[in-house]
């Protein structure tokens, strides 16, 4: 198969636009597409300060690589989350100093455990929620927090198509209205509070991102979260796979699809919900304290009954 | 175009698969969705349609990741 702009070598086919790439062309593409989404969601502006949360896997690393590419003014953020299985932790970050330091592109690392006194490991293993929910807390908490003080003006993940398709299809299967009411490309700022959150890669798909990746050498964590094995969103991404196998474009027309007729989620768009305002740290919460200080608050209680014990 | 019998690596496990002109063959063989991986032969990015040749180092990335 040949590439459709030019005589080389297809590398991809991306069948939901008909169409097949060599490797340069690609690349083009690539950028170019995730230049479009920032446009047609206006996720971000080229004055504006750019948080971008720092995994050390492919998504992440890719959509600060291309960022960069466009112009955009960007400082990356990573969560040392101490998962010592395959060491996991260590690794991704070791990657993101070493992407960081290759690109020129600032970086600011918190530690779990020096910051708060506990692993993910040791949160699992007294763990009631599974490992999964509880470092979404962990990670939206202080993803807001580091963005809200460093004045910037938002913060950017590497979620991607499948990641929000995933996600739909689960909130949709379960009727979670809230969370249908909130999943955008574009989270404006709330209550004063909550940093606006973008999602520049969401309409680009996991295969994609990993073909760039793969295509500009960048060395990113290729081992999964020990944690995630079982996670409900790699069931709905295979689910999501084999529909888009029978018919290519159902992911991004599924997600195009909600965003269009996102009005039939939302009660009284731009009105916001009351909140209480956690005792602990100040953040708007439905009841305080807030999910985060509750699980640093459980961390300390069990820690201190085990040294009463010992 | 004729077949081929080809080393393949696949989430750490290497085996060698014959009978396969090309990467789709593969993946059909392996039972792979081709939506959730990318395929490498001698480190090279390729396309399901690449045609293989014997001896061939292929290797199939997971890009599927969770949590």
């Amino acid at each position: 198969m040949k590439c459709k702009k030019c005589t080389k070598k297809a590398v991809i086919n991306l069948k939901s636009y008909n169409l097949s790439l060599c490797a340069e062309h690609f690349e083009d593409f690539f950028v170019e597409k995730t230049r479009e989404t920032i446009k047609r969601y206006k996720l971000f502006s080229k004055n504006d300060i750019v948080i971008v949360a720092i995994s050390g896997g492919k998504d992440s690393l890719a959509l600060w690589y291309v960022l960069k590419l466009l112009g955009y003014k960007t400082h990356g953020f990573h969560i040392d989350l101490g998962i010592k299985f395959n060491n996991y932790s260590e690794i991704s970050k070791q990657k993101v100093i070493n992407f960081s330091e290759k690109n020129g592109l600032p970086v600011s690392i918190v530690s779990l455990k020096e910051s708060f006194g506990f692993t993910i490991d040791e949160y699992k293993k007294m763990g009631q929620r599974t490992a999964c929910a509880t470092c979404g807390i962990i990670k939206r908490y202080l993803l807001n927090d580091f963005t809200r003080k460093t004045g910037a003006d938002c913060l950017a993940t590497g979620h991607n198509l499948d990641d929000e398709t995933a996600v739909l299809l689960g909130n949709l299967l379960n009727w979670q209205m809230g969370y249908l009411k909130r999943q955008h490309p574009k989270l404006p700022a709330s209550y004063g509070y909550f940093a606006p959150r973008v999602k520049p890669f969401c309409e680009r798909t996991e295969k994609e991102t990993a073909a760039y990746s793969f295509l500009k050498k960048i060395d990113y964590v290729q081992d999964e979260c020990p944690y995630s094995e079982n996670a409900s969103s790699i069931f709905y991404k295979k689910i999501m796979n084999e529909i888009e196998q029978r018919s290519a474009g159902t992911k991004l027309r599924f997600l195009r699809g909600f965003i269009d007729n996102k009005k039939f989620f939302s009660e009284e768009r731009g009105v916001e919900e009351r909140l209480d305002i956690c005792l602990n740290c100040g953040q708007p919460t439905v009841s305080s304290p807030c999910a985060f200080c509750r699980i640093v608050q459980r961390f300390q209680k069990v820690i201190s009954s085990e040294r009463r014990e010992s | 175009m004729s077949v081929a019998r080809v080393n393949v690596v696949y989430k750490g496990n290497e085996q060698v698969i014959s009978e396969v002109r090309t990467v789709k063959e593969i993946l059909e063989k392996l039972g792979i969705n081709p939506n959730s991986v990318i395929v490498t032969v001698e480190d090279e990015l390729v396309a399901e349609d690449y045609v293989l040749k014997n001896g061939d180092k292929v290797k199939i990335i997971d890009v599927i990741s969770g949590g």
